[in-house]
């Protein structure tokens, strides 16, 4: 996969979330450490709505180090926890966009934690029914030469 | 049986993608999109909370790994990664699931959501109460921790048994989350 480095510099100086991590620009900052910062979103879909971002400038989530990746998941659980203890929710979704195709607006990559209600009806995700045969093909295609694949 | 040892046991009629000793992934059997992909810890945990550290963090390099396979298999310009967490966000079945959905542009899918008008004493307010469980102590498995004086220890073992065992030992700020069968 093509990761298209080049500009990173470029979109780092222009990047809203680069510059609420060097603090010259605000945000309500929930959680700090060495590697993220989790802010609560500005337009919310429900009120706690938080977003976790890696300090350092990267696009995409295949572009984090394993260890930022691993250590950024571990976060978001303590969030969620978070969520459930303190603003009395009863769930909670943990919401990536990768991508320009999948909605992502920012160039930061960040996750989504997001405190849920009953019957809010966010992030329903659809189901279509298909035949056995297209779920084959489909298999063959992802584990052809897995190895390479870096499994 | 658990949901994961169901699907463990009948592996030929899923559509199985990957599989290590503590996950798997599998073909979602009616996808939001074609090549949409569920990853499961194969310990029975209902709720992330649940989980501990490092299967936690082994299972996200893994949906990763998947997502980049999708993106270099698929043509596509983006995936989603959802996990919704409890049943009222939307979880169907008692055990962690982690959606990976394929995306393109132009593809009738759509998970943007409405946003609220919040003030600023608001997020003050909201900030407030996140904060005092976000210094609590070095989690790591938060909810066994809590449970300390239930005499009964959560041993997990290869042959777990039902999740009926462990009902008791569930935080009740939790038990909402559980599905009722």
């Amino acid at each position: 996969m093509d990761l298209n480095l080049s500009g990173v510099d470029e979109q780092k100086q222009n990047c809203i979330f680069c510059s609420i991590v060097k603090k010259e620009v605000p945000a309500t900052i929930v959680y700090e450490d060495e590697h993220v910062l989790v802010m609560l979103d500005i337009n919310p879909a429900n009120v706690g709505h938080c977003l976790l971002i890696p300090k350092e400038h990267y696009f995409i989530m295949p572009q984090l180090p394993p260890i930022l990746l691993k250590h950024m998941f571990k976060i978001a659980k303590k969030i969620s926890h978070a969520m459930l203890k303190g603003l009395s929710v009863t769930g909670t979704s943990i919401f990536v966009a990768n991508g320009q195709g999948a909605g992502q607006n920012a160039p930061h990559f960040m996750v989504h934690i997001i405190p849920r209600k009953t019957d809010d009806k966010l992030l329903d995700i659809p189901k279509h029914t298909v035949d056995k045969a297209q779920l084959q093909s489909l298999q063959q295609i992802l584990t052809n030469n897995q190895k390479e694949n870096r499994f | 049986m658990s949901i994961v040892n169901e699907i463990l046991e009948k592996k030929e009629d899923f559509f199985f993608i990957y599989e290590d000793e503590i996950c798997f992934a599998m073909l979602h059997e009616s996808p939001a999109i074609d090549g949409h992909t569920i990853v499961m810890p194969k310990k029975k945990f209902t709720i992330i909370e649940e989980m501990d550290d490092e299967t936690l963090a082994h299972i996200f390099q893994i949906v990763n790994k998947i997502s980049v396979t999708l993106f270099e298999k698929m043509n596509i310009t983006g995936t989603n990664i959802i996990l919704q967490n409890g049943t009222d966000a939307g979880q169907e079945i008692s055990q962690v699931t982690i959606n990976i959905i394929p995306r393109n542009n132009g593809d009738n899918l759509n998970f943007i959501w409405p946003t609220k008008q919040m003030s600023e004493d608001s997020f003050n307010m909201t900030r407030s109460m996140l904060i005092p469980f976000l210094n609590e102590q070095e989690n790591t498995t938060v909810i066994q921790k809590s449970k300390k004086t239930n005499e009964k220890p959560r041993v997990q073992e290869k042959g777990e048994k039902e999740e009926k065992t462990e009902k008791p030992e569930i935080d009740y700020r939790f038990a909402s989350l559980y599905r009722k069968p």
